[in-house]
């Protein structure tokens, strides 16, 4: 059998890697027809333009780069995937199913059995489903043993779900959702008290409420279970310890790259914008002030990128460290610092960005990106408590790390 | 130091506090913008009866006489219940512009429809290059037979889609930057040549891009001394930033206080989430950067309503900006968070309240603008 000639090879150096990541892009990624594939009330990734990128991916075997080799990852090293990411945002491509193969389809890979994964990875890796992730509830952030989404066995093979779900991103536009639950009735003699269920949101008793968000196209709804009957072949039940979990569930080394790398292009977009002036005024970067601002996020960032590198090699070398924790925060306040940043480049013109729906067909007014700029401050601001909250990560370190 | 309030001045400040207590619960607010004009006349016509439209201005001009001091009271119950009627670009905006320099024929014209019709009007000053640089005018006026031709391009005016009026910048001459040549105009909103697009801002109110396009106005155009217009727009927009600063102190107060309830009623881990040290601490930083911005604001209003010379009056304006920017943020933000998942929701009041102190920072020069001035001054 012949060597395959793949587009991206791992064997090469990095240089070589990152400008076959660059020319792969370039031939099959288009942001014709972007806008109405984004507009958040279809599902994006149904939409012509995706389809033909997720096409593109599965024919050259990068569409879940950081799954198992045997499940259709790549054997990437850490730098070539951190590239891959640096790649993506760069050329603002929109991801795979974000949630499907960056959390669930590893949790499958590692602790998936085999008819779980026979039947779920392939809907993952081709992305033929869209996927929302049920953490949070009315009473928990972090503190997930106290998960009160309920699952008990009612027949043989099948059991029922009964639980709300908070803050749940997506769901508006999801075929299925994967929902953490608290399996101690069912399995009272387990060390186990959480597990994980894969729920078709069409399945009887699966409520929505979706409701908008004050930052603008963003949604987030609430999810409510009664009664909703789900094969016991769809429950998974994973790490024994509820901070394994929240590691899991928010420390993939897929999303952390993703969100350092995300931090990177909004950099550099924010030094685009800042070289070029508004209107024929002189660019932000000539007011000294604005540029040691920008300098001081710029080794930041540095800091950050190198502490993702530097923890993520722990990481595989050995147990997941809490510390890793202080990626996530760190690079979300960064992100705000980047869209503060940006704000100040649109002046008063930042007033001009309402809720896009509300605009006219004419588009923003003042520069073109000043709706997507403020849209991106809100998330900075409000986002992060869509997410495990600050607090309770610098909790986790504390108590795990300082022994405190 | 201390602000006594005259009894005059109480009694201002519990009327417009009863005014927003009975009319503007958040759900009526949120109705109010919804609709197509973007406000209530109903109220506007209640502001008439209430006298408002006469506060700052002498008595001569059929005004009651009020400084900085009544707007202050006035603007900062309108931040708590983040009142969209357009009085700050009317009263104190085009207003002021005409108290300071407007003849007597001119108040007559103009001034006295405010007071005791309540016509609406703002004024455009701001232009795509300019940054919050009031002297990079490139609108331009030409002297013509029959007054002045106006071209050229206003941004982000505020309140301009219902305005009866509106008063602008423009350069009759010197070169684009330069402090003298610059006049102030008036003109009807319906003129011929004037055009406008007009969107909702994203606090809820309603702004226009106005385009002069050979707009022609008589030689009664022109408001005040010809190309001497810069220090009077300078002075006034000083003003009218301490007026929208009131406003934002306003904003706060509600911001940390409905956290600081929200956080003694919202459980986790089976206590309240006040009970958590980290987040008290983030809470009392939040009422000290509020008391804080209070304390400049008094100071800001007093030296304006007093004989400070002109660099004192500019420097507590750009001192008390640049805490209202770092307080707002830093407010807003931990009221959004400490909320969590219900602080972002479009339903919840914390973050409309945000996004008023995020537009009120971007307003006539945001922190970085002001730490620059306070610096040169």
């Amino acid at each position: 059998m012949g060597v395959k000639k793949v587009p991206i090879d791992a064997a090469d150096n990095l240089a070589d890697f990152r400008l076959s990541v660059e020319d792969f892009i370039a031939k099959n990624w288009t942001h014709e027809g972007l806008a109405s594939a984004t507009s958040g009330e279809v599902a994006f990734y149904r939409s012509k333009i995706c389809r033909s990128w997720y096409d593109a991916l599965l024919k050259s075997g990068l569409s879940v780069p950081y799954w198992p080799l045997q499940e259709g990852g790549c054997a990437w090293s850490l730098e070539q995937k951190y590239t891959w990411e640096c790649a993506l945002a760069k050329n603002q491509v929109l991801a795979m199913d974000f949630f499907g193969s960056k959390v669930l389809g590893p949790i499958l890979c590692k602790w998936g059995e085999g008819q779980q994964k026979n039947r779920f990875l392939p809907l993952i890796r081709e992305a033929r489903v869209k996927w929302c992730q049920g953490v949070f509830e009315e009473d928990t952030d972090s503190d997930l043993p106290n998960i009160q989404t309920q699952v008990l066995e009612v027949a043989t093979g099948y059991m029922a779900i009964n639980g709300t779900k908070m803050r749940v991103a997506d769901a508006h536009i999801a075929d299925w959702i994967f929902c953490l639950v608290n399996v101690e009735m069912l399995l009272p003699n387990s060390s186990s008290c959480l597990g994980l269920v894969l729920i078709d949101m069409q399945s009887k008793g699966v409520e929505l409420k979706s409701g908008a968000t004050f930052m603008g196209t963003h949604r987030l709804s609430t999810v409510t279970f009664t009664n909703v009957m789900v094969a016991s072949s769809n429950l998974l039940l994973g790490p024994i310890d509820a901070r394994t979990w929240v590691a899991e569930l928010f420390l993939g080394e897929a999303y952390v790259l993703a969100e350092i790398a995300k931090a990177m292009s909004r950099f550099s977009k924010l030094q685009e914008t800042a070289s070029t002036g508004y209107h024929n005024s002189s660019p932000m970067l000539d007011n000294s002030q604005f540029r040691r601002r920008l300098i001081s996020v710029e080794i930041d960032l540095r800091a950050l990128e190198a502490t993702t590198l530097r923890k993520l090699k722990q990481q595989q070398l050995g147990a997941i460290n809490a510390d890793i924790f202080m990626l996530k925060f760190r690079s979300a306040q960064i992100c705000q610092q980047i869209a503060t940043l940006l704000v100040s480049v649109h002046g008063i013109y930042a007033l001009a960005s309402p809720d896009p729906k509300l605009l006219s067909n004419e588009g923003p007014v003042g520069s073109a990106s000043v709706l997507s700029d403020m849209e991106e401050y809100w998330n900075t601001i409000g986002g992060v408590a869509s997410d495990v909250s600050v607090d309770a990560q610098k909790n986790i370190i504390a108590r795990n790390i300082l022994g405190l | 130091m201390d602000l006594s309030l005259s009894v005059e001045q109480n009694m201002l400040q519990d009327s417009v506090r009863k005014f927003v207590r009975d009319n503007y619960a958040f759900e009526q607010r949120q109705q109010i913008v919804s609709t197509e004009l973007g406000y209530d006349l109903k109220n506007w016509a209640m502001f008439n009866e209430l006298g408002w439209f006469m506060i700052p201005f002498s008595e001569e001009d059929g005004g009651l006489g009020g400084s900085s001091i009544e707007i202050m009271l006035l603007m900062e119950e309108f931040g708590k219940g983040l009142v969209v009627e357009p009085y700050f670009s009317t009263v104190v905006l085009a207003g002021g512009l005409l108290k300071n320099a407007a003849s007597p024929e001119h108040k007559n014209a103009w001034l006295t429809p405010i007071i005791a019709d309540g016509k609406r009007a703002t004024f455009a000053y701001a232009e795509p290059q300019g940054r919050f640089n009031l002297a990079d005018v490139s609108t331009s006026a030409k002297q013509n037979a029959d007054g002045w031709v106006v071209n050229g391009h206003k941004s982000v005016v505020l309140n301009a889609p219902s305005a009866d009026f509106i008063l602008f910048s423009a350069r009759t001459s010197g070169s684009q930057t330069d402090a003298d040549g610059i006049s102030l105009f008036v003109v009807a909103a319906s003129a011929s040549g004037l055009e406008m697009r007009d969107y909702p801002t994203m606090d809820g109110f309603k702004a226009a891009e106005v385009y002069f396009n050979n707009l022609q106005v008589g030689s009664d155009a022109v408001i005040g001394e010809l190309g001497m217009a810069l220090p009077l727009i300078s002075s006034t927009i000083d003003e009218a930033t301490v007026a929208l600063c009131a406003e934002a102190v306003g904003c706060m107060e509600i911001l940390y206080k409905d956290t600081v309830t929200f956080s003694k009623q919202r459980k986790q881990f089976g206590v309240p989430i006040g009970s958590f040290q980290v987040l008290q601490h983030r809470m009392v930083d939040m009422f000290v950067e509020y008391e804080q911005s209070k304390s400049l604001l008094y100071m800001a209003a007093m030296s304006l309503a007093g004989d400070d010379d002109v660099k004192s009056r500019m420097k507590a304006v750009s001192a008390l900006k640049v805490q209202i920017g770092k307080a707002g943020k830093f407010i807003g933000q931990g009221a959004v968070q400490i909320h969590g998942g219900m602080g972002m929701t479009d339903e919840l009041n914390i973050g409309h309240y945000f996004k008023r102190l995020t537009a009120i920072e971007v307003l006539f020069g945001d922190s970085d603008y002001h730490l620059e001035r306070f610096g040169q001054l």
